[in-house]
């Protein structure tokens, strides 16, 4: 289970695999729409205040506020 | 032969381009996510057959998310259209999730590749014939001979298609359809499958539609919440668009789309908003002082010579009337002429903000100013609004539609005519110009940033209490920089100079007269230069209203008949005090002009302080008609008119602080006493709060959370 928490406490530049989106249903549904299921997700930058993340998923880069990124459940590659 | 066809994608996929190259239109395009927010419809032809073809707001899938994109879903569920569904192939897989629902949804649309050319220039290469035999869809690629391709494909593709999708057997569809009535599977004129994923989605638009009994619910609700079907559907068809790509890729590479090494600069946490300004600040400068004052001069000298000079000629040589020369030289040169002047600094503004668009530039300072725009209960999306306000805030004030938050979308709409709009500048230039010289690009960047920070003051204090943000959420797609079209840019540009010349030429031209009428006929329909005394209609309307205007120094009958003229259009502002000032020569709308106002002896005169009172004043004041129009449609009439009372309230406050302090009257001491008293009272305060922060606490207070000991 350690391997398990929430994307925004991963690192930058690192590589983790999607296990679950939490959140509120309108939330996860355009987190899922957007291909947050069965992928991998990688921190590209935090903002200057921390409050919003870019994150690469799949091939494109998203930029989501911090609560939206600690929705998604993610786990290391060992 | 009539084809309708809807043009459907993701967002930032280029359906408004192929719009604008199929039917020869201008629409706004952009890149960055949300560009289009309503539907517009325009035919071609092509071989004698006619085509409609329907642009409508990008979407993710077939669940809204924002207000645009229920346009696209209620098109979709109410029209039996054919329909074009664009795809960038840089983004295949996250497009085609959108493909599979328009299939399950028992359409048969038309797959167009945009971007195909990109995509193999980074290396990869797809086999659309795979993928059209997969789907069972007709695949073109965007090239130029699209408009042929499009004609051809569209009269033999059939509307409907009968998709079964085989990677669904996990779900429990005909448990779900079982619940529905037939009329009720009927009424949506959708296949009952794709109800019955909407339903395991719980997809309200689609459920609302259904009219369930409570019953009905209750049955769907048990199976609905047995487990997490939203997370399972997702993962179902992701996995067999993973499975298409890797059937139909030819040459594999890896690549991040939106990824630039230059963002490293662009996005760093110091340099990034010194960038920005930078940037801002040389576009006002090459626009309001350099490049665009240099070419204003050239324009205002061709008009004065080809239409100012020989149209006053002409009049005298033909012995007109005398109010037939007042209202051709003094009304319609003096009132729109001179603001043809301004086509060179408007054409420049739209140019710089064209391109920032275009670049890409806009989606990273959205991502920028996400955090501090959230402090004033605003979206980092607002950033869109607030830049094109600087052009026009009529437009500017559709865009807000791309925010997902009803209030947050509403107080951006709100704020947005606070920004000052291109309209607004022969204000600055004139008035400005007259009293600061050289300096007054400084003074117009100075009124920029006021507008923008009482805007988000205005937001701050609505978010408090009124506007709350419960759960506000920011999802924005990184575009990659793109070199903006050459042929996109000048569209646009052309399309600017067109609705500002007829602008001119319409409204303000018949406001002109109108004016000028008002001006020199009194209330008995006498041509007040044939009389000897007489008040003409402007100024006995004028000086009963003035009255309340006195306190913030504009008291002037000939400035507040231009200020409320100026609702009509702000470019009407300068016009009308050009009008009531009876200026000879007065093609110029510039310093020169600004300083006949300082002359004494006409009408309207300024004060340096009145004048600062006025640029103020006129940034602040009201929206112009064509923005309230907007606000209505986009915010209702409650908040339109709580927009325009607020914003008049504000200016009016604000300029009366300025000017009551500034003129030492009785009410300046009572301001100045109120907020000597505050500032001691806050002292007071705050050092007490510091002092029992600090001190050594002497009780022993039971249940008491500070370490005082």
């Amino acid at each position: 289970m350690d391997n398990f928490f929430s994307l925004d406490k991963g690192i930058e530049n690192k590589k983790y695999r999607v296990v679950d989106i939490g959140g509120s249903e309108k939330i996860k549904r355009r987190m899922l729409d957007l291909g947050f299921v069965d992928c991998d997700v990688m921190i590209v930058k935090r903002s200057a205040l921390k409050g919003v993340y870019l994150i690469q998923i799949r091939n494109f880069i998203l930029a989501l506020k911090r609560k939206e990124v600690a929705n998604v459940l993610v786990k290391k590659y060992e | 032969m009539n084809n309708k066809i809807a043009l459907i994608g993701n967002p930032n996929v280029g359906k408004t381009t192929l719009y604008n190259n199929l039917t020869k239109s201008f629409e706004h395009t952009g890149n960055w996510h949300g560009v289009t927010v309503d539907k517009k419809e325009k035919a071609f032809k092509y071989e004698n057959n006619i085509y409609d073809i329907v642009d409508l707001p990008g979407l993710y899938s077939l669940t809204s998310f924002s207000f645009e994109e229920q346009v696209s879903i209620d098109y979709l569920l109410s029209n039996n259209t054919q329909i074009i569904n664009i795809c960038d192939a840089n983004l295949l897989a996250r497009n085609l999730y959108l493909t599979l629902q328009l299939l399950e949804m028992g359409k048969h649309p038309i797959l167009l590749i945009n971007f195909d050319r990109e995509v193999r220039s980074r290396g990869v290469v797809y086999d659309y014939d795979t993928l059209s035999k997969m789907l069972e869809c007709e695949v073109i690629v965007n090239d130029k001979n699209i408009k042929e391709k499009v004609a051809k494909k569209v009269i033999s593709n059939s509307l409907s298609f009968n998709y079964s999708p085989n990677y669904y057997t996990k779900l429990p569809i005909h448990e779900i359809s079982s619940v529905l009535t037939n009329e009720q599977i009927n009424c949506l004129k959708t296949p009952k499958e794709f109800i019955a994923i909407k339903l395991l989605e719980k997809d309200e638009n689609i459920k609302g539609r259904l009219y369930l009994t409570p019953e009905q619910e209750k049955k769907i609700n048990r199976i609905v919440n047995h487990k997490d079907y939203l997370s399972l559907i997702a993962s179902l068809r992701y996995s067999y668009i993973d499975e298409l790509i890797n059937k139909i890729t030819k040459k594999k590479k890896d690549f991040v789309y939106g990824k630039f090494k230059i963002d490293k600069i662009f996005l760093n946490k110091f340099l990034a908003i010194p960038i920005f300004f930078v940037i801002l600040f040389t576009i006002f400068y090459i626009t309001f002082s350099s490049v665009g004052a240099y070419l204003s001069e050239c324009l205002k000298f061709l008009i004065d010579k080809l239409i100012g000079e020989p149209v006053t000629q002409v009049l005298l040589k033909i012995n007109a009337p005398s109010w037939i020369i007042g209202l051709f030289v003094s009304g319609i040169i003096s009132g729109v002429g001179g603001l043809l002047s301004f086509i060179p600094q408007i054409v420049l503004l739209f140019l710089f903000l064209s391109l920032l668009e275009d670049s890409g530039y806009m989606s990273r300072l959205a991502f920028l100013f996400e955090d501090l725009f959230y402090k004033f209960g605003l979206s980092g999306k607002s950033i869109f609004t607030i830049l094109m306000s600087f052009g026009c805030t009529t437009s500017a004030v559709l865009t807000s539609r791309n925010i997902e938050d009803k209030n947050t979308k509403i107080k951006t709409a709100m704020i947005s005519p606070y920004m000052s709009c291109s309209a607004k500048l022969p204000i600055y230039a004139v008035i400005g110009g007259a009293f600061f010289g050289k300096g007054n690009i400084l003074i117009i960047i100075l009124l920029y940033i006021l507008g923008v920070i009482v805007g988000l003051l205005i937001s701050n204090i609505l978010s408090k209490k009124i506007l709350k943000s419960k759960e506000r959420s920011f999802i924005l797609e990184f575009p990659p920089y793109r070199v903006p079209s050459f042929k996109q840019i000048l569209r646009i540009i052309a399309q600017n100079i067109k609705s500002f010349v007829v602008k001119v030429s319409t409204i303000l031209l018949s406001f002109s007269v109108i004016v000028w009428i008002f001006q020199n006929f009194t209330f008995k329909f006498e041509y007040i230069p044939t009389m000897s005394s007489g008040r003409s209609m402007l100024e006995v309307i004028g000086e009963e209203l003035a009255i309340f205007f006195r306190p913030i120094g504009l008291g002037n009958w000939g400035i507040v008949v231009s200020l409320i003229v100026g609702i009509m259009a702000k470019e009407m502002v300068v016009g009308t005090m050009s009008i009531i000032n009876k200026v000879p020569n007065s093609t110029n709308f510039d310093a020169q002009l600004g300083l006949s106002f300082i002359t004494s002896g006409f009408v309207i005169s300024f004060t340096p302080l009145t004048a600062v009172i006025m640029l103020i004043f006129s940034l602040l004041y009201m929206p112009c008609i064509s923005t309230i129009a907007v606000l209505h449609k986009e915010i209702g009439l409650k908040w339109t008119v709580i927009t325009c009372l607020l914003q008049f309230f504000v200016a009016y406050t604000i300029c009366f602080f300025i000017y009551q302090i500034a003129i030492g009257g009785i009410l300046s001491k009572i301001l100045l006493s109120i907020l000597a008293l505050s500032f001691i009272i806050f002292i007071f305060i705050l050092s007490k709060k510091l002092s029992r922060k600090h001190s050594f606490c002497t009780f022993k207070c039971k249940d008491c959370n500070k370490n005082c000991h």
